[in-house]
């Protein structure tokens, strides 16, 4: 008797006193997780101007191609220029093809100025088809000597400008022509 | 004897009616689980935050650690608190977790309040572009 008494007051009072309620406390078990979907970060790429644009049927170049002095070598200096022209023709799949045209200077034997132009054109065409990954069948070369001047070869820098490489575009129906 | 039935049916009244007005009394077990169930239906609202702070900081990742209460009538969650200690995350991510769950509501009520700590992780998922090729011209 007096101990169902003593529940039942301890209920009536422990109601009473709490307010009828008590404040449970929890947690989490673990996070909720949420999976972002962040846009692609992109590298600030250094944004290279292109040494070789395509312009007016030309793939025109804001310097000249280096060559070892009476070889048909490529300086190194070059790769970086040739790499911007085989970029600019895999960019250009509507360019068909490219004349590579080797040019000397009035400087020298004339027959040794054709040999190395045509020489050094072949060398560009090598490094654009093994180097630049170009499509072979998209490039000629041929050197033309000092056949085609393009400045004065009485002055110092005339024939500087005349020591060239020049890359013309050819599309198809050209080269048809021309044959 | 008539004292002892009086206190003892008043008691027990008590208890079944909950006294607090919410005719559910959740273990803890089932705070969390039920508190969980709803947190998770505003997983998307969170992310959508989320994603828009990722836009100007693409690297927001980390943790928010927040402690709420639970009101046992009205089931409505109040005093969201950012657990300053364990929260690793800035404050853009730990905005988006607040401004989202002091709003919620657990139903049914309860007989009594809850007071919860949950936590969210946050992972930016970024994955990195392949580096842009200058234009030609």
């Amino acid at each position: 008797m007096k101990r169902t008494l003593s529940i039942a007051a301890l209920l009536a009072a422990g109601s009473f006193l709490s307010g009828c309620k008590t404040t449970i406390l929890y947690e989490g078990t673990g996070p909720i997780t949420i999976q972002g979907e962040a846009k692609a970060v992109r590298k600030k790429a250094v944004l290279k101007k292109l040494k070789a644009a395509l312009k007016d049927k030309k793939i025109e170049i804001n310097e000249k191609v280096q060559f070892e002095v009476n070889q048909a070598i490529i300086k190194p200096d070059s790769f970086e220029l040739l790499n911007d022209v085989a970029q600019v023709m895999k960019e250009n799949p509507q360019v068909k093809k490219v004349a590579i045209e080797g040019h000397a200077s009035a400087d020298g034997d004339d027959q040794q100025n054709l040999t190395l132009s045509d020489n050094r054109s072949k060398a560009v065409m090598a490094y654009l088809v093994t180097k630049g990954g170009v499509d072979a069948g998209r490039l000629t070369a041929e050197g033309f000597g000092e056949k085609r001047p393009i400045a004065d070869n009485n002055t110092e820098d005339g024939r500087e400008k005349n020591r060239r490489v020049e890359f013309n575009v050819v599309d198809d129906k050209d080269a048809k022509k021309k044959k | 004897m008539k004292t002892t039935a009086a206190l003892t049916i008043t008691a027990a009244l008590s208890l079944l009616a909950g006294c607090g007005g919410g005719a559910t009394t959740r273990t803890p077990a089932q705070w969390t689980e039920d508190t969980y169930k709803l947190l998770e239906t505003q997983n998307e609202a969170i992310k959508t935050c989320y994603n828009s702070e990722l836009k100007k900081n693409p690297k927001l990742e980390g943790t928010v650690v927040v402690d709420f209460h639970v009101d046992n009538k009205t089931g409505n969650i109040k005093k969201v608190r950012i657990d300053k200690k364990k929260t690793t995350a800035g404050d853009p991510v730990r905005k988006c977790v607040t401004q989202v769950v002091q709003d919620l509501k657990l139903t049914p009520g309860d007989t009594n309040d809850g007071q919860a700590n949950f936590s969210w992780e946050f992972k930016a998922n970024v994955t990195e572009a392949p580096e842009e090729t200058p234009p030609a011209s």
